[in-house]
Protein backbone atom coordinates (compact mmCIF):
# COMPACT_ATOMS: atom_id res chain seq x y z
CA UNK A 1 0.00 0.00 0.00
CA UNK A 2 1.29 3.54 -0.82
CA UNK A 3 1.81 5.90 2.45
CA UNK A 4 -1.60 7.35 3.65
CA UNK A 5 -3.58 4.97 1.63
CA UNK A 6 -6.51 5.16 4.07
CA UNK A 7 -6.29 9.22 3.92
CA UNK A 8 -7.06 9.58 -0.08
CA UNK A 9 -3.31 9.31 -1.28
CA UNK A 10 -4.14 6.70 -2.98
CA UNK A 11 -1.14 7.11 -5.70
CA UNK A 12 2.63 6.11 -5.50
CA UNK A 13 4.77 8.93 -7.00
CA UNK A 14 7.55 7.16 -8.65
CA UNK A 15 9.16 10.12 -9.17
CA UNK A 16 7.30 13.19 -10.44
CA UNK A 17 3.98 12.93 -12.91
CA UNK A 18 6.06 12.52 -16.17
CA UNK A 19 8.14 10.08 -15.34
CA UNK A 20 4.95 7.80 -13.47
CA UNK A 21 3.30 8.40 -16.33
CA UNK A 22 6.25 6.63 -18.41
CA UNK A 23 7.05 3.91 -16.46
CA UNK A 24 3.62 2.89 -15.88
CA UNK A 25 2.90 3.04 -19.78
CA UNK A 26 6.07 0.81 -20.73
CA UNK A 27 5.02 -2.03 -17.81
CA UNK A 28 1.13 -1.71 -19.30
CA UNK A 29 2.62 -2.38 -23.01
CA UNK A 30 4.87 -5.04 -21.31
CA UNK A 31 1.90 -6.55 -19.66
CA UNK A 32 -0.49 -6.48 -22.61
CA UNK A 33 2.20 -8.27 -25.01
CA UNK A 34 3.62 -10.66 -22.67
CA UNK A 35 0.87 -11.38 -20.57
CA UNK A 36 3.06 -11.90 -17.32
CA UNK A 37 5.74 -9.52 -16.18
CA UNK A 38 8.41 -9.72 -13.33
CA UNK A 39 9.28 -6.46 -11.22
CA UNK A 40 9.12 -4.41 -8.25
CA UNK A 41 5.90 -5.03 -6.06
CA UNK A 42 5.31 -1.02 -5.83
CA UNK A 43 5.63 -1.42 -9.54
CA UNK A 44 3.65 -4.54 -10.10
CA UNK A 45 0.54 -2.92 -7.66
CA UNK A 46 0.55 0.81 -9.50
CA UNK A 47 0.00 -1.19 -12.84
CA UNK A 48 -2.22 -3.35 -12.05
CA UNK A 49 -4.90 -0.11 -11.34
CA UNK A 50 -3.92 1.16 -14.71
CA UNK A 51 -4.51 -1.95 -17.03
CA UNK A 52 -7.70 -2.92 -15.08
CA UNK A 53 -8.96 0.43 -16.00
CA UNK A 54 -7.72 0.34 -19.51
CA UNK A 55 -9.28 -2.62 -20.00
CA UNK A 56 -12.78 -1.17 -18.51
CA UNK A 57 -12.41 1.67 -21.00
CA UNK A 58 -12.05 -0.70 -23.55
CA UNK A 59 -14.89 -3.20 -22.89
CA UNK A 60 -17.37 0.06 -22.67
CA UNK A 61 -17.31 1.10 -26.64
CA UNK A 62 -14.96 1.09 -29.47
CA UNK A 63 -16.13 4.14 -31.43
CA UNK A 64 -16.10 6.75 -28.64
CA UNK A 65 -13.45 9.44 -28.63
CA UNK A 66 -12.24 9.08 -24.97
CA UNK A 67 -11.69 5.49 -25.48
CA UNK A 68 -9.49 6.14 -28.94
CA UNK A 69 -7.71 8.71 -27.29
CA UNK A 70 -6.79 6.90 -23.98
CA UNK A 71 -6.10 3.80 -26.01
CA UNK A 72 -4.01 5.34 -28.26
CA UNK A 73 -2.05 6.52 -25.12
CA UNK A 74 -1.54 4.08 -23.25
CA UNK A 75 -1.27 0.90 -25.71
CA UNK A 76 1.64 2.56 -28.02
CA UNK A 77 2.10 -0.40 -29.71
CA UNK A 78 -0.44 -1.19 -32.53
CA UNK A 79 -0.03 -4.54 -32.40
CA UNK A 80 -0.71 -4.18 -29.01
CA UNK A 81 -3.80 -2.27 -29.71
CA UNK A 82 -5.36 -5.18 -31.57
CA UNK A 83 -4.29 -7.79 -28.76
CA UNK A 84 -6.46 -5.30 -26.27
CA UNK A 85 -9.55 -5.09 -28.40
CA UNK A 86 -9.38 -8.57 -29.90
CA UNK A 87 -8.20 -10.82 -27.11
CA UNK A 88 -8.54 -9.15 -23.86
CA UNK A 89 -11.78 -7.59 -24.23
CA UNK A 90 -13.84 -10.61 -25.35
CA UNK A 91 -11.41 -12.81 -22.79
CA UNK A 92 -13.22 -10.10 -19.53
CA UNK A 93 -16.81 -9.90 -21.22
CA UNK A 94 -18.01 -11.57 -18.12
CA UNK A 95 -15.59 -10.89 -15.55
CA UNK A 96 -15.99 -7.56 -13.50
CA UNK A 97 -12.94 -5.70 -11.97
CA UNK A 98 -10.00 -8.11 -11.30
CA UNK A 99 -8.22 -8.61 -14.10
CA UNK A 100 -4.61 -9.61 -12.57
CA UNK A 101 -3.50 -11.36 -10.40
CA UNK A 102 0.04 -10.49 -8.59
CA UNK A 103 2.54 -13.29 -6.63
CA UNK A 104 5.06 -12.45 -4.12
CA UNK A 105 8.66 -13.63 -5.14
CA UNK A 106 10.86 -15.18 -2.51
CA UNK A 107 13.35 -12.62 -1.23
CA UNK A 108 15.45 -15.29 1.15
CA UNK A 109 19.00 -14.59 -0.96
CA UNK A 110 18.49 -11.06 -0.97
CA UNK A 111 20.13 -9.41 1.72
CA UNK A 112 18.50 -6.34 2.81
CA UNK A 113 15.58 -6.22 2.02
CA UNK A 114 13.22 -3.25 1.97
CA UNK A 115 10.05 -2.57 0.61
CA UNK A 116 10.33 -1.19 -2.70
CA UNK A 117 12.43 -4.55 -3.32
CA UNK A 118 10.09 -6.53 -2.80
CA UNK A 119 9.73 -8.78 -5.96
CA UNK A 120 6.57 -9.57 -7.54
CA UNK A 121 4.60 -10.54 -10.78
CA UNK A 122 1.77 -9.63 -12.39
CA UNK A 123 -0.14 -11.43 -14.90
CA UNK A 124 -3.31 -11.43 -16.61
CA UNK A 125 -6.11 -14.03 -15.82
CA UNK A 126 -6.51 -16.60 -18.15
CA UNK A 127 -3.20 -16.34 -19.77
CA UNK A 128 -1.92 -19.54 -21.93
CA UNK A 129 1.31 -19.69 -19.94
CA UNK A 130 1.98 -22.33 -17.57
CA UNK A 131 0.60 -22.00 -14.01
CA UNK A 132 3.06 -20.38 -11.23
CA UNK A 133 3.33 -22.36 -8.41
CA UNK A 134 1.55 -20.76 -5.81
CA UNK A 135 0.12 -22.52 -2.86
CA UNK A 136 -3.31 -22.98 -2.35
CA UNK A 137 -5.36 -23.00 0.43
CA UNK A 138 -6.75 -26.48 1.44
CA UNK A 139 -9.68 -27.01 0.44
CA UNK A 140 -10.27 -30.21 2.58
CA UNK A 141 -9.46 -28.58 5.62
CA UNK A 142 -12.63 -28.16 8.16
CA UNK A 143 -12.70 -24.70 8.30
CA UNK A 144 -12.77 -24.31 4.08
CA UNK A 145 -15.40 -26.77 3.84
CA UNK A 146 -17.51 -24.67 6.09
CA UNK A 147 -16.62 -21.77 4.41
CA UNK A 148 -17.76 -22.66 0.80
CA UNK A 149 -21.38 -24.55 2.01
CA UNK A 150 -21.70 -21.00 3.48
CA UNK A 151 -20.97 -19.64 0.48
CA UNK A 152 -22.88 -21.69 -2.20
CA UNK A 153 -26.09 -21.22 0.34
CA UNK A 154 -26.14 -17.64 -0.08
CA UNK A 155 -24.97 -17.97 -3.16
CA UNK A 156 -28.31 -19.81 -3.87
CA UNK A 157 -30.04 -17.70 -1.86
CA UNK A 158 -29.23 -14.68 -3.66
CA UNK A 159 -30.36 -16.34 -6.96
CA UNK A 160 -33.42 -17.01 -6.00
CA UNK A 161 -34.28 -13.35 -4.80
CA UNK A 162 -33.35 -12.08 -8.51
CA UNK A 163 -35.37 -14.48 -9.90
CA UNK A 164 -38.30 -13.81 -7.63
CA UNK A 165 -37.88 -9.92 -8.15
CA UNK A 166 -37.85 -10.32 -12.31
CA UNK B 1 -30.12 45.31 -5.10
CA UNK B 2 -33.34 45.75 -6.65
CA UNK B 3 -32.84 48.48 -9.87
CA UNK B 4 -36.81 50.69 -9.99
CA UNK B 5 -37.47 51.98 -13.40
CA UNK B 6 -35.75 55.17 -13.47
CA UNK B 7 -37.59 56.25 -16.83
CA UNK B 8 -41.32 55.97 -15.98
CA UNK B 9 -44.06 56.76 -19.07
CA UNK B 10 -46.62 60.02 -17.94
CA UNK B 11 -48.59 59.78 -20.79
CA UNK B 12 -52.08 58.89 -18.68
CA UNK B 13 -53.46 57.53 -21.97
CA UNK B 14 -50.73 54.19 -22.42
CA UNK B 15 -51.33 51.48 -20.49
CA UNK B 16 -48.40 49.46 -20.23
CA UNK B 17 -49.48 45.77 -21.55
CA UNK B 18 -48.90 42.65 -18.75
CA UNK B 19 -46.01 40.36 -19.73
CA UNK B 20 -47.85 36.59 -19.33
CA UNK B 21 -46.43 35.02 -17.05
CA UNK B 22 -44.26 32.13 -18.39
CA UNK B 23 -44.85 28.80 -17.65
CA UNK B 24 -43.31 25.72 -19.06
CA UNK B 25 -45.40 22.49 -19.03
CA UNK B 26 -43.76 19.78 -17.28
CA UNK B 27 -45.36 16.95 -18.92
CA UNK B 28 -43.68 13.84 -17.34
CA UNK B 29 -43.84 12.29 -20.39
CA UNK B 30 -41.39 13.28 -22.74
CA UNK B 31 -37.40 14.43 -21.82
CA UNK B 32 -35.04 14.68 -24.15
CA UNK B 33 -32.20 12.25 -22.99
CA UNK B 34 -29.71 15.07 -22.90
CA UNK B 35 -32.05 17.12 -20.42
CA UNK B 36 -33.79 15.27 -17.91
CA UNK B 37 -36.51 16.08 -14.75
CA UNK B 38 -34.49 17.64 -12.41
CA UNK B 39 -36.17 16.00 -9.82
CA UNK B 40 -35.11 13.14 -11.36
CA UNK B 41 -31.51 13.41 -12.33
CA UNK B 42 -29.74 16.61 -11.46
CA UNK B 43 -25.75 16.76 -11.55
CA UNK B 44 -25.68 17.37 -8.10
CA UNK B 45 -26.77 14.04 -7.22
CA UNK B 46 -23.51 12.20 -8.40
CA UNK B 47 -21.64 11.18 -5.43
CA UNK B 48 -18.15 12.48 -5.05
CA UNK B 49 -15.14 11.00 -5.85
CA UNK B 50 -13.82 9.52 -2.54
CA UNK B 51 -10.73 7.30 -2.17
CA UNK B 52 -10.20 4.66 -1.22
CA UNK B 53 -13.45 2.76 -2.47
CA UNK B 54 -14.46 1.84 0.94
CA UNK B 55 -14.48 5.61 2.29
CA UNK B 56 -17.93 6.23 0.66
CA UNK B 57 -20.46 5.89 2.36
CA UNK B 58 -23.22 4.91 0.22
CA UNK B 59 -26.69 5.28 2.47
CA UNK B 60 -25.37 8.46 3.48
CA UNK B 61 -25.66 9.75 -0.05
CA UNK B 62 -28.77 7.65 -0.86
CA UNK B 63 -30.56 9.68 2.24
CA UNK B 64 -29.09 13.11 0.90
CA UNK B 65 -30.38 12.13 -2.39
CA UNK B 66 -33.66 11.78 -0.64
CA UNK B 67 -33.39 15.31 1.25
CA UNK B 68 -33.12 17.12 -2.02
CA UNK B 69 -36.02 15.63 -3.67
CA UNK B 70 -38.13 16.68 -0.52
CA UNK B 71 -36.28 20.03 -0.84
CA UNK B 72 -37.45 20.20 -4.88
CA UNK B 73 -41.30 19.36 -3.68
CA UNK B 74 -41.37 22.76 -1.77
CA UNK B 75 -39.21 24.63 -3.94
CA UNK B 76 -39.39 24.89 -7.77
CA UNK B 77 -35.80 24.27 -8.74
CA UNK B 78 -35.51 24.52 -12.69
CA UNK B 79 -32.83 22.69 -14.61
CA UNK B 80 -29.96 25.47 -15.49
CA UNK B 81 -26.04 24.88 -16.44
CA UNK B 82 -22.88 26.90 -16.36
CA UNK B 83 -23.10 29.55 -18.21
CA UNK B 84 -27.18 30.28 -18.11
CA UNK B 85 -28.70 33.97 -16.85
CA UNK B 86 -30.64 33.15 -13.31
CA UNK B 87 -32.35 35.34 -10.94
CA UNK B 88 -32.39 34.44 -7.70
CA UNK B 89 -34.79 35.78 -5.03
CA UNK B 90 -33.20 35.48 -1.49
CA UNK B 91 -35.14 36.04 1.96
CA UNK B 92 -33.01 38.90 3.45
CA UNK B 93 -33.87 40.36 6.92
CA UNK B 94 -32.33 43.57 6.29
CA UNK B 95 -33.69 44.34 2.84
CA UNK B 96 -36.46 47.14 2.64
CA UNK B 97 -40.09 46.20 1.51
CA UNK B 98 -40.78 42.50 1.42
CA UNK B 99 -37.75 41.45 3.35
CA UNK B 100 -36.22 39.62 0.30
CA UNK B 101 -33.47 40.69 -2.14
CA UNK B 102 -33.15 39.76 -6.15
CA UNK B 103 -30.45 39.37 -7.50
CA UNK B 104 -29.59 38.68 -11.18
CA UNK B 105 -26.22 37.04 -12.60
CA UNK B 106 -24.77 34.38 -15.38
CA UNK B 107 -24.01 31.17 -13.45
CA UNK B 108 -20.05 30.46 -13.25
CA UNK B 109 -20.23 26.91 -11.78
CA UNK B 110 -21.95 24.37 -10.09
CA UNK B 111 -20.03 22.33 -7.57
CA UNK B 112 -21.06 20.31 -4.28
CA UNK B 113 -22.73 16.86 -3.83
CA UNK B 114 -26.14 16.71 -2.33
CA UNK B 115 -27.99 19.56 0.37
CA UNK B 116 -24.45 20.77 0.37
CA UNK B 117 -24.62 22.05 -3.56
CA UNK B 118 -23.72 25.75 -4.40
CA UNK B 119 -23.34 27.82 -7.38
CA UNK B 120 -22.01 31.07 -8.40
CA UNK B 121 -23.68 34.04 -9.59
CA UNK B 122 -21.45 36.52 -11.25
CA UNK B 123 -22.49 40.45 -12.23
CA UNK B 124 -20.98 44.01 -13.20
CA UNK B 125 -23.26 46.36 -11.73
CA UNK B 126 -22.08 50.35 -12.66
CA UNK B 127 -18.50 48.75 -13.40
CA UNK B 128 -17.86 46.70 -10.43
CA UNK B 129 -18.08 42.67 -10.76
CA UNK B 130 -20.17 41.42 -8.65
CA UNK B 131 -19.80 37.61 -7.14
CA UNK B 132 -22.58 35.62 -4.64
CA UNK B 133 -22.74 32.10 -4.15
CA UNK B 134 -25.76 30.77 -3.29
CA UNK B 135 -26.14 27.59 -1.57
CA UNK B 136 -28.74 25.61 -4.08
CA UNK B 137 -30.89 23.93 -1.46
CA UNK B 138 -30.92 26.42 1.32
CA UNK B 139 -34.06 27.50 3.09
CA UNK B 140 -33.81 31.08 2.32
CA UNK B 141 -33.82 30.62 -1.15
CA UNK B 142 -37.13 32.00 -2.40
CA UNK B 143 -37.46 31.56 -6.00
CA UNK B 144 -35.71 30.95 -9.21
CA UNK B 145 -35.99 32.29 -12.16
CA UNK B 146 -33.94 31.15 -15.00
CA UNK B 147 -33.83 34.55 -17.52
CA UNK B 148 -31.81 32.41 -20.16
CA UNK B 149 -31.44 28.94 -20.83
CA UNK B 150 -27.70 28.08 -21.92
CA UNK B 151 -25.30 25.52 -21.23
CA UNK B 152 -21.87 25.80 -22.49
CA UNK B 153 -19.35 23.17 -23.43
CA UNK B 154 -17.24 24.23 -20.04
CA UNK B 155 -18.56 23.23 -16.82
CA UNK B 156 -16.40 26.14 -14.69
CA UNK B 157 -16.65 29.49 -16.21
CA UNK B 158 -14.41 31.16 -13.99
CA UNK B 159 -12.44 32.71 -16.83
CA UNK B 160 -14.95 35.27 -17.00
CA UNK B 161 -13.34 37.23 -14.38
CA UNK B 162 -10.58 37.84 -17.11
CA UNK B 163 -12.72 37.85 -20.08
CA UNK B 164 -14.51 40.92 -21.71
CA UNK B 165 -17.20 42.20 -19.41
CA UNK B 166 -20.04 42.27 -21.54
CA UNK B 167 -20.34 38.92 -21.08
CA UNK B 168 -20.94 38.70 -17.59
CA UNK B 169 -23.15 42.39 -17.88
CA UNK B 170 -26.85 41.62 -16.63
CA UNK B 171 -29.56 44.23 -16.71
CA UNK B 172 -30.99 43.77 -13.52
CA UNK B 173 -34.73 44.63 -15.77
CA UNK B 174 -34.06 41.51 -18.25
CA UNK B 175 -37.63 39.93 -19.13
CA UNK B 176 -37.15 36.00 -19.13
CA UNK B 177 -36.95 34.18 -22.11
CA UNK B 178 -39.77 31.94 -23.41
CA UNK B 179 -38.67 28.64 -21.67
CA UNK B 180 -37.56 25.52 -23.88
CA UNK B 181 -40.01 23.48 -23.96
CA UNK B 182 -38.67 19.71 -22.72
CA UNK B 183 -39.24 17.91 -25.77
CA UNK B 184 -36.25 19.74 -27.47
CA UNK B 185 -32.71 19.52 -27.24
CA UNK B 186 -30.72 22.32 -26.04
CA UNK B 187 -27.96 23.32 -28.19
CA UNK B 188 -24.38 24.30 -26.66
CA UNK B 189 -22.74 27.14 -27.02
CA UNK B 190 -19.46 26.26 -28.49
CA UNK B 191 -18.49 29.55 -29.31
CA UNK B 192 -15.10 31.22 -28.18
CA UNK B 193 -15.25 34.49 -25.76
CA UNK B 194 -13.04 37.01 -25.84
CA UNK B 195 -9.97 37.16 -23.66
CA UNK B 196 -8.52 40.45 -21.62
CA UNK B 197 -4.50 40.74 -22.05
CA UNK B 198 -2.37 37.66 -20.47
CA UNK B 199 -0.95 39.96 -18.52
CA UNK B 200 -3.60 40.71 -16.91
CA UNK B 201 -4.89 37.59 -16.01
CA UNK B 202 -4.91 35.94 -12.22
CA UNK B 203 -4.73 32.28 -13.23
CA UNK B 204 -2.75 30.55 -16.02
CA UNK B 205 -5.77 29.33 -18.05
CA UNK B 206 -3.74 28.10 -20.60
CA UNK B 207 -2.48 25.48 -17.84
CA UNK B 208 -5.42 24.06 -16.99
CA UNK B 209 -6.77 20.88 -17.36
CA UNK B 210 -9.46 20.63 -18.93
CA UNK B 211 -8.81 23.83 -20.53
CA UNK B 212 -11.34 25.62 -21.63
CA UNK B 213 -12.92 25.32 -24.48
CA UNK B 214 -15.26 28.29 -24.79
CA UNK B 215 -12.11 30.71 -23.95
CA UNK B 216 -10.25 32.14 -26.99
CA UNK B 217 -6.67 31.60 -25.72
CA UNK B 218 -5.27 30.95 -29.35
CA UNK B 219 -5.42 34.76 -29.37
CA UNK B 220 -2.52 35.02 -27.08
CA UNK B 221 -0.46 31.97 -27.66
CA UNK B 222 0.86 29.59 -30.91
CA UNK B 223 -0.84 26.36 -31.44
CA UNK B 224 2.88 24.53 -30.54
CA UNK B 225 2.38 26.30 -26.79
CA UNK B 226 -0.20 23.96 -26.45
CA UNK B 227 1.55 20.70 -27.17
CA UNK B 228 1.21 18.38 -24.64
CA UNK B 229 4.56 17.11 -24.01
CA UNK B 230 5.79 20.77 -23.12
CA UNK B 231 2.49 21.62 -20.70
CA UNK B 232 3.59 18.52 -19.02
CA UNK B 233 6.53 19.25 -18.32
CA UNK B 234 6.16 22.32 -16.92
CA UNK B 235 5.72 21.68 -13.33
CA UNK B 236 2.90 23.60 -12.74
CA UNK B 237 0.57 22.74 -15.59
CA UNK B 238 -2.01 19.90 -15.20
CA UNK B 239 -1.34 18.79 -18.42
CA UNK B 240 -0.50 15.07 -17.08
CA UNK B 241 -4.23 14.74 -16.18
CA UNK B 242 -5.34 14.43 -19.59
CA UNK B 243 -4.04 10.28 -19.84
CA UNK B 244 -3.88 9.71 -15.92
CA UNK B 245 -6.59 7.19 -16.52
CA UNK B 246 -7.17 6.27 -12.75
CA UNK B 247 -7.74 9.81 -11.79
CA UNK B 248 -10.61 10.15 -13.93
CA UNK B 249 -14.21 10.08 -12.71
CA UNK B 250 -16.33 8.18 -14.88
CA UNK B 251 -19.69 9.00 -14.33
CA UNK B 252 -21.80 7.54 -17.02
CA UNK B 253 -23.01 4.61 -15.94
CA UNK B 254 -24.34 6.37 -12.59
CA UNK B 255 -27.00 8.19 -14.81
CA UNK B 256 -29.54 5.26 -14.72
CA UNK B 257 -29.29 3.93 -11.32
CA UNK B 258 -29.95 7.47 -9.89
CA UNK B 259 -32.73 8.10 -11.88
CA UNK B 260 -34.35 4.70 -11.21
CA UNK B 261 -33.45 5.57 -7.31
CA UNK B 262 -34.95 8.78 -7.37
CA UNK B 263 -38.22 7.52 -9.07
CA UNK B 264 -38.56 5.42 -5.77
CA UNK B 265 -37.92 7.94 -3.90
CA UNK B 266 -40.39 9.97 -5.35
CA UNK B 267 -43.23 7.27 -4.66
CA UNK B 268 -41.71 6.64 -1.22
CA UNK B 269 -42.08 10.51 -0.49
CA UNK B 270 -45.66 10.72 -1.71
CA UNK B 271 -46.41 7.21 0.33
CA UNK B 272 -45.73 8.80 3.50
CA UNK B 273 -47.25 12.69 2.72
CA UNK B 274 -50.58 10.53 1.78
CA UNK B 275 -50.40 8.70 5.33
CA UNK B 276 -49.81 12.15 7.53
CA UNK B 277 -52.22 13.84 5.96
Amino acid sequence: MPRGFAHGNVFRKLGGHQRRLKLLKILVNALIKNERIETTFTKAHETQKYIHRLIDIAKQSTNDAYTKDMVGYWADDDSNKRKLFSVLVPRFAEHSGKYTRIAMLPTWHIKDIDDHKKMAVLELKGNPLPPLPVKEDNPHTLQNVLITAAKNDWKAAKNIQSESSN
Amino acid sequence: MPRRNVLKRFSSSFVQPKRPTLKSDDSKTSFVPGREDPKLFSSEYIPPLVRPEWHRNKLKYRLERMDCLRRRNVVNIPEFYPGSILAVTVYDQHAAGQQSSRFVGRCLYRDGFGLGCKFLLRNIVEGEGIEIVYQLYSPVMLKYEVLRLEKWLDTDLRYLRDADPDYCTINFDMPAEAPLPPTEELPVFKGKVKMKKFELWNYNYHKAWPRPYNAYLEEYFVQEDFMEQKVMQEKRGHGHLQYDICKHYDTRQMKEEIMKEMKLNQKRIEAVDKKIS
